[in-house]
């Protein structure tokens, strides 16, 4: 991410227009929301992306095909999370919220489970040698179905707070 | 593999989240593996349909145990067709959940109320949320306290004031101290949300008084509605309406009926109160038109009408698969048709129990049981006629408790009847003709809301112009199952749309004296 950015000052950012809104202008408001309305749209964006590059890969990639279905959800999880509490963190341990839903979110305790084993699943991909597809938590297949889903409903979610994603 | 999880499971926290999501979730027993990865053991539990139901009591029971332990525990639910969907966890917990389901009470279901719901085709729940009196009539099991539950519960859930009566406890009385009772049960549901409580305290008292006197009459009652409906404005007061349910209003005495009503409608009328009642419509008279009292239908009470019957059988059909789909689907099961043999044996739970919900969760559990016994791994068209035999002796109980003044001559009618189709014209179905100052056409009115007979159709023409004849079928348990007659012509048992020339076809019945 290039400098400056509205998510490199690494503060919540539902949190920030609230203190900045009594100093900013009507216009920087309407700015600064906007600039964050474009990220959320960009993060969805980037995890559809993941999640196309995912689908089209034959069974033999099972590896790739649950790495970046991860992937795929996380940008979608991060997006949906931007949108609703303003959280947006480039830390490692933001991964541990990958199924961190919002309460209203569908499905949110089917996410929360999947998602988590599902990150699981994405670093024994990734890094371990020894394993096979059996060993994972979910099948590739089922990967794909459930990050899917969560793209699916990410987007009736955000398309109904205004979001053209 | 349960047993193998119990031998393998050496972490005890994992066997601890299998018996927390056990209890939580009601499927005792349920099958489940332990798969053991580069990254440690992982809990797979295998569920016939893993629903949102399911993974949020799995999180919350892994949170239970981790907030504990302070281990990170892993565990998912995965689909698993099931060998034997009646014998597995989730077709044991349908039984118990069926069961359950047929004594509905204010207390049933509690947070999962309205997930195991089904919404009428009528839009009834519309009404009953309404800031409006209504008296919701149906057959015994047609839903009529589910209805009024889905007002308590919709009430509950903002916060708005309401007082529900179980009718039952006041079954058969004839007396007017009845209302007194009903004040003092109402007084005191209410009482905590009263922002005039020590006006409410006085009200009670003075009714507590009056209850303890001799000989109350109604002119004693009314004395006192006044600071009764004070009391209960209070409401008005602090922005709020109050709702008072009265399940199974038809208990009460024909005679008295009326006249509580009219106690109760003095306090509530143009007080911000609505009555919500239940009752079974030819039990039940709310205006007396003699005395001029009571509600009258439909100036100071609307009707709702839960008259799921065969006359529509494709809407009874899709009714009636939805509320068993719900429990089904709460259970863990993808479907109630999951657990049959075929689509006929939904047709048939749907005729045989005249398209009434509870007689249907009822015979459906029933056909579980008796498949069970015999070895099935479905509820097949035959463990739905055997249950359906043994439903009807229940259902005689039933006229006893329900019409104790009038049984005698309702069981002679149904005898006559049972002579008459099985027989005599050895055909399920008949015709009689509608005459409401007819005792015996009342009688069979009677016989239906004890769903002891079904409409089929409400009115056919049948030669002589101006006459009109209902359609009826006797009760499946007469001459199926235990009891199966022989060359019983069964009516549309596939449960089609009926043709009017089958109808008229019909033969007509008429009781000798």
């Amino acid at each position: 991410m290039k400098s400056p950015h509205i998510l490199l000052l690494n503060k919540n950012v539902v949190e920030l227009r609230r203190e900045l809104g009594s100093i900013l202008s009507r216009k920087s408001t309407a700015a600064f929301d906007a600039e964050v309305r474009e990220n959320v749209i960009q993060l969805f964006s980037l995890g559809r992306h993941h999640f196309d590059f995912a689908q089209a890969l034959g069974s033999a990639n099972w590896r790739q095909i649950v790495s970046r279905s991860y992937y795929g959800a996380y940008s979608v999880s991060k997006a949906v999370r931007l949108a609703v509490s303003g959280q947006y963190s480039r830390e490692v341990k933001d991964h541990e919220k990958v199924g961190d839903l919002p309460d209203d979110f569908p499905d949110k305790n089917t996410y929360a489970n999947r998602l988590r084993l599902l990150r699981d699943d994405r670093n024994l991909c990734d890094y371990d040698h020894t394993v096979v597809e059996a060993d994972l938590g979910m099948s590739s297949t089922d990967a794909v179905a459930v990050v899917g889903g969560l793209v699916a409903h990410a987007r009736g979610y955000l398309r109904t707070r205004k979001y053209r994603v | 593999m349960a047993h193998d999880v119990e031998r393998h499971m050496d972490d005890s926290q994992l066997f601890a989240l299998k018996e927390a999501f056990e209890q939580q979730s009601g499927l005792l027993g349920i099958d489940t593996e332990l798969k053991q990865r580069p990254d440690g053991a992982l809990l797979v539990i295998k569920v016939a349909n893993p629903t949102e139901r399911l993974f949020r009591v799995l999180e919350s029971a892994r949170e239970q145990i981790v907030s504990k332990s302070g281990e990170e525990l892993r565990a998912t639910l995965q689909r698993t067709a099931k060998s034997n969907p009646l014998q597995s966890a989730e077709g044991r917990l349908l039984l118990r959940t069926l069961s359950e389901s047929l004594n509905i009470n204010r207390n049933s279901f509690k947070d999962d109320f309205f997930a195991r719901y089904t919404k009428s085709v009528s839009g009834a729940e519309e009404q009953i949320t309404a800031a409006a009196n209504h008296v919701v009539f149906g057959r015994r099991g047609a839903g009529k306290s589910s209805l009024l539950l889905y007002g308590l519960h919709t009430r509950g859930n903002r916060a708005h004031p309401s007082a529900w009566v179980d009718m039952q406890v006041y079954s058969q009385r004839t007396d007017i101290a009845v209302a007194i009772d009903l004040f003092l049960d109402i007084m005191s549901q209410v009482r905590p949300s009263l922002s005039t409580a020590s006006l409410a305290d006085a009200v009670v008292s003075e009714l507590r008084s009056l209850k303890v006197a001799q000989a109350v009459d109604e002119a004693m009652i009314r004395r006192v509605l006044p600071d009764v409906r004070r009391a209960l404005g209070g409401f008005t007061s602090q922005g709020q309406d109050l709702v008072i349910f009265l399940d199974d209003y038809h208990v009460l005495s024909r005679e008295l009926q009326p006249k509580i009503l009219a106690l109760l409608y003095a306090v509530t009328r143009g007080n911000g109160i609505f009555l919500k009642l239940s009752a079974i419509e030819t039990l039940t008279q709310t205006w007396d038109a003699a005395t001029k009292s009571g509600l009258q239908i439909p100036h100071d009470v609307q009707e709702i009408k839960l008259d799921y019957n065969l006359t529509i059988p494709e809407k009874a059909t899709e009714h009636l698969t939805s509320i068993l789909d719900a429990h089904a689907t709460y259970c863990g099961l993808s479907s109630i048709r999951s657990l049959c043999t075929s689509t006929d044996v939904l047709s048939r739970l749907v005729w045989v129990a005249a398209g009434v919900p509870r007689d249907a969760l009822s015979i459906f559990g029933q056909a579980m049981t008796k498949a069970s016994l015999t070895g099935g791994k479905r509820v097949s068209v035959s463990s739905i006629n055997v249950a359906a035999s043994e439903t009807v002796n229940v259902k005689l109980k039933e006229l006893d408790t329900d019409a104790s003044g009038e049984a005698g001559p309702l069981h002679t009618l149904l005898e006559k009847l049972r002579e008459f189709c099985v027989k005599q014209q050895r055909k399920n179905a008949f015709l009689i003709e509608i005459r409401n100052d007819d005792p015996t056409f009342q009688r069979v009115l009677n016989l239906v809301d004890l769903r002891l007979l079904h409409v089929i159709n409400e009115g056919i023409s049948v030669g002589e112009a101006g006459r009109k004849y209902l359609a009826l079928i006797l009760d499946y348990g007469f001459y199926i199952g235990v009891r199966a007659a022989r060359s019983v012509d069964l009516f549309n048992k596939q449960t089609r749309k009926v043709a009017y020339k089958d109808l008229r076809r019909l033969p007509v019945f008429v009781e000798d004296e």
